[in-house]
């Protein structure tokens, strides 16, 4: 069985641009299919399926992962690729990027006019105005994909630098989770679902959840860090922190999780000592906003890995906050009852 | 006339959005016994039934208010802040909040400058909770906070926090009230609801799950009267206001009309609203399942999102007449 960190490393180097998941969608079948059955790929590119070793009529728990990554995707062709921005973009480092080009992963870098030969617009393009330099290369078809390109590499024994952290840190988690679960089971019936779409106002979840019908929801995902260094005078406690444990979510802007599930997991965290971290999300929200909402309502949480440079192709996780993540949820999940949801 | 005590509670109870069980608890210690049936689901409305047979109309007030949540902790006794809602910044500095526990924080902007002299974004403001920690409050990242401010009186004009939407909560009990003992013809779900201000999410989930054949939104709505203003038509005192349009929300013609028709024939005042900012729980549940003619009774209020939200006694009564004229009737659109 490949270890978390292989399977990490595996994951980050896998292509899927939302609404494009399928390469990363095989890895993931590949790598969990045989403690899983009812496995269904939707018509939204989820992967939902029932955990085998679950326990039938048990208190119904859904635990999710994205699968997607923010790219390009192309739109037309004048000597340059025209291509439109799939997800939320930085354009500092859209400009000049190196990217590959559909399913055969043609090589491409992003256009960029130095500064020395631009006339004096040395301004970064929207994202609508993206042009893909292809070396003349012309057999790119509309609606093909385009990633960006992110090497993979072990910074230290515990820091690894990756593209597509976001969700594919939350998908390693989620891969080690099932061998777990299989290994030692919880009276719980568990539903699994890797998301499709995430980045692009999680849809994928929304059906997936329509599907599995949980009674309760734990998502997992990678939130941004912010520990980066800041000038004397600005006083401001960082509230993410690479290697500071799971980050727990208290407010979302379009959302608020679920409080009592919240007052759960944290004190499960305390319980077993494991180092956790609250934020409250500034942008407008994260597949919890869509799960919650499905049905007569589904309570949700979300337990995300501190990802610093989240929104580059450079992302860099801590493989202790991983394997603090899994702990987490696990124990969560030992110690979960219907009676959390009273009152 | 309307039942002022009643409001004053409703507004002065604190429940900034995902947290509104101190104001579910109030409004349950009013309904527990003019309901049929009571429940709170997942996402913390509170479902209160009465009556059972004919049409299901579900009547929607939202419980929350807008409020802030603590993003960061800056140096000892200051915390920063993010919004849960459309808090007006203008209006922010030097105003008051108060945390779950009770504590009271000062709302300031970074600087020397006594007075800034331009706006400041909402990252340069702070909490200052200083000197809270001593006296048993704990401030910490993800704590929410609500403004406060005490419930005044002017003549027929009251004056608060939260008239957004409590005045529409304190409408849903008086209808609740008034239809208590009453042969009703429908099947009533008042919905106290949960996470309006944070993108209509709880009335959603309600709808999903009662699938209700007419939906009524309880809220208030802004005004055109007060200097230079000629944004709408509305005015405060004149009437409960029928809603026509906002920005999330056509009312089907037959629901405005069916509104229309009752207030007339009842002689309750009524002026018609067009709103360009803002919507209410109704564009949610028109939106549900597969689709739910909804309509909406609004409370004309001055200074929405602030803490001197302004409403007209007779406007509240005119729309609580308004409501049980129609909830008393068979529901003919």
């Amino acid at each position: 069985m490949p270890s978390l960190r292989e399977n990490l490393k595996a994951l980050s180097e896998a292509i899927g641009v939302s609404g494009e998941e399928r390469e990363v969608r095989d890895l993931l079948l590949e790598l969990t299919e045989s403690h899983l059955e009812n496995v269904v790929i939707d018509v939204m590119g989820n992967l939902t399926a029932r955990l085998k070793s679950s326990q039938a009529g048990a208190f119904r728990v859904m635990l999710g992962a994205p699968m997607d990554e923010v790219g390009l995707m192309v739109s037309g062709s004048e000597n340059f690729l025209k291509v439109l921005p799939v997800g939320r973009l930085d354009m500092r480092y859209v400009a000049a990027a190196r990217v590959l080009i559909g399913a055969q992963k043609t090589a491409g870098v992003v256009l960029f006019a130095p500064i020395h030969k631009t006339h004096g617009q040395n301004v970064l393009p929207e994202p609508k105005e993206i042009l893909i330099d292809t070396g003349g290369k012309d057999s790119a078809k509309v609606g093909e994909r385009i990633a960006f390109v992110g090497d993979y590499a072990e910074l230290s024994a515990d820091v690894v630098r990756g593209k597509a952290f976001q969700s594919r840190a939350a998908c390693a988690v989620l891969v080690t989770l099932i061998e777990s679960l299989t290994e030692s089971r919880l009276p719980l019936d568990i539903y699994i679902a890797f998301t499709a779409q995430a980045r692009i106002y999680g849809r994928g979840a929304t059906v997936a959840a329509n599907r599995l019908k949980p009674q309760v929801a734990f998502l997992l995902d990678g939130t941004e860090c912010d520990d980066l260094p800041r000038t004397e005078d600005d006083t401001q406690a960082p509230t993410v922190r690479l290697s500071g444990g799971t980050v727990l979510r208290a407010a979302e802007r379009m959302g608020i999780p679920d409080q009592r599930l919240l007052a759960f997991v944290r004190s499960v965290a305390e319980r077993h000592n494991l180092p956790y971290q609250i934020d409250v999300s500034q942008v407008y929200g994260t597949e919890n906003v869509n799960v919650s909402q499905t049905q007569a309502g589904v309570p949700t949480v979300s337990l995300s890995v501190p990802v610093r440079y989240m929104c580059s192709p450079n992302g860099l996780v801590s493989l202790t906050d991983l394997e603090r993540t899994l702990r987490l949820l696990r124990e969560s999940l030992a110690a979960l009852t219907p009676s959390i949801l009273e009152n | 006339m309307a039942d002022k005590a009643l409001i004053q509670a409703l507004v002065e109870a604190w429940g900034p959005s995902g947290h509104e069980y101190m104001v579910r608890a109030l409004i349950e210690s009013y309904v527990r016994d003019l309901a049929d049936e009571l429940r709170v689901d997942n996402a913390g409305n509170l479902i209160c039934r009465m009556g059972s047979g004919g049409k299901k109309i579900m009547i929607a007030a939202h419980m929350d208010e807008i409020g802030l949540v603590v993003s960061a902790l800056d140096k000892p006794g200051f915390a920063r802040f993010t919004m849960t809602g459309g808090l007006i910044l203008l209006s922010l500095i030097g105003n008051r909040v108060r945390f779950a526990d009770g504590t009271i924080g000062t709302i300031g902007v970074e600087g020397s400058a006594l007075i800034p002299t331009e706006m400041p974004t909402i990252n340069q403001l702070f909490i200052d909770f200083s000197m809270g920690a001593e006296n048993g409050g704990n401030v910490r990242v993800g704590d929410p906070a609500a403004l406060t401010r005490e419930f005044a009186v002017r003549g027929d004009r009251l004056i608060a926090k939260s008239m957004d939407d409590r005045i529409g909560c304190a409408v849903a009990i008086e209808a609740m009230r008034a239809l208590k003992g009453k042969n009703l013809p429908n099947e009533l779900y008042f919905v106290f609801t949960t996470q309006e201000e944070v993108g209509i999410r709880g009335a959603r989930v309600a709808a999903n799950s009662i699938a209700p054949d007419y939906g009524i939104a309880l809220d208030v709505t802004a005004t055109g009267d007060t200097p230079k203003n000629n944004s709408m038509a509305v005015r405060l005192g004149y009437g409960t206001a029928i809603k026509v349009v906002d920005s999330g929300h056509i009312v089907p013609p037959a629901i405005k009309e069916l509104m229309i028709r009752r207030a007339e024939a009842a002689g309750i005042r009524y002026q018609l609203e067009v709103l360009s900012g803002g919507s209410t729980d109704a564009a949610a549940i028109q939106t549900a399942l597969s689709g739910i003619p909804s309509g909406v009774i609004s409370i004309p209020c001055r200074y929405v999102h602030t803490t001197s939200e302004t409403v007209d006694i007779n406007d509240v009564q005119a729309s609580i007449d308004l409501l049980v004229a129609l909830l008393e009737q068979p529901f003919e659109v």
